[in-house]
């Protein structure tokens, strides 16, 4: 039998499945480059908080980080990297696809028929 | 848990906001474009209905200086909000008013790797805006039009300009005011024998760049006013992310996780 929607729901890629990464990975993917500050301003998170977001996601590959000096000061440029481009579009389809099932779906389809009637 | 903590993380349509301040951030810097391009027609037109050398001058002093403030004002944005590069970067001003204007008509491959003259061609709006100013001016110039033809001709472009702006914002709501200043400006010229009676100035090709610049520089100023309620939206919310985000090790999707490979 096919998984639930439900299930489904669980084998989403969980690097993106998250409110605060996807709204970052959803800025990025809106502009070739994007700063810190401006990544801030737009999610409304701490620095401690996106710094870490944005390390998880270099680490998983999708969000390259470029560092130079603008005026003295260090500016931190976020890009989103092509396998992250990819993933983000497979997660919407994958998203798409879910809600289409979750609103095709029936308890009945999921549920065994009662063994006494 | 989770589901609660992930509904206050994130309202329905933010993901939206997002993505569309995030791709017009630098058309909504109102401060840059609009407002100094309103800044220019109005003083221009001021200049033009005061009929005094003197205070001509001083109108064209303080334009030139409206110019360089609008340049100096990219600085400010970058401080106050940060950066963001746009897959077509668009430089309103395009090519000759820009500081590094002149490479941008050469044939050579930008920092981004895109053609210097397909970025001029893409983003020069506001310069060929001005062009097409000062072409309007030379035809007044040379006696092509009569004074109140100029104002119709005047309101209906500038006018026609900021509802394509509007629609090309995407951000229908939040800039009402791009309807509102378009139809003043499109009632301007289409009326415009009944707004004589009503301003006299109207009559005189300064009375239109008058009201053309007036109409621009309140869409710029209310450009910068939608891009600061944008971020600092996003800021208020900042306690209610900081809660919900303060256990960053571990986001309701790792400890599902976890709880699946325990």
């Amino acid at each position: 039998m096919s998984a639930t929607p439900f299930e489904q729901l669980a084998h989403l890629d969980r690097r993106i499945h998250e409110p605060t990464r996807l709204a970052i990975l959803a800025a990025l993917s809106a502009c070739e480059r994007a700063d810190f500050l401006f990544l801030q301003g737009i999610t409304g998170l701490t620095k401690g908080n996106l710094s870490s977001h944005l390390a998880k996601l270099e680490e998983a590959g999708l969000v390259e980080i470029e560092k130079r000096f603008v005026d003295k000061k260090t500016q931190t440029l976020a890009r989103l990297s092509r396998e992250g481009r990819e993933a983000l579009d497979t997660y919407w389809r994958e998203v798409e696809a879910l809600r289409k099932d979750a609103a095709r779906w029936r308890p009945a389809q999921a549920l065994p028929e009662p063994s006494g009637s | 848990m989770s589901a609660r903590r992930l509904e206050g993380c994130m309202k329905p349509g933010e993901l939206e906001r997002i993505r569309i301040v995030t791709r017009h951030f630098v058309d909504l810097q109102g401060l840059r474009w609009n407002a100094p391009l309103g800044v220019l027609l109005l003083l221009n037109g001021a200049s033009m209905l005061a009929r005094n050398v003197f205070l001509s001058i001083a109108c064209g002093l303080v334009a030139f200086a409206n110019l360089q403030l609008a340049l100096a004002t990219k600085r400010f944005y970058r401080r106050r909000f940060g950066e963001v590069e746009g897959f077509d970067t668009p430089e309103p001003w395009g090519s000759g008013l820009a500081p590094h204007g002149p490479r941008y008509f050469g044939g050579v491959e930008g920092p981004r790797g895109r053609p210097m003259v397909r970025r001029h061609l893409d983003g020069g709006w506001l310069t060929e805006l001005f062009l097409l100013l000062i072409g309007f001016a030379a035809a007044g110039m040379l006696g092509l039009f009569r004074p109140t033809q100029g104002v119709e001709l005047l309101c209906t472009v500038f006018g026609a300009a900021l509802l394509w702006r509007w629609t090309r914002l995407e951000m229908i709501g939040a800039q009402w005011y791009y309807p509102v200043l378009s139809a003043l400006l499109l009632a301007a010229a289409a009326f415009h024998g009944a707004a004589v009676v009503l301003v006299p100035a109207l009559g005189r090709v300064g009375g239109g760049l008058v009201l053309v610049g007036g109409a621009w520089m309140v869409a710029g100023l209310l450009d910068h006013r939608t891009l600061e309620r944008a971020l600092r939206s996003a800021g208020m919310r900042r306690g209610l992310f900081a809660r919900a985000r303060e256990d960053v090790e571990e986001t309701p999707w790792e400890e599902m996780q976890r709880g699946e490979t325990r």
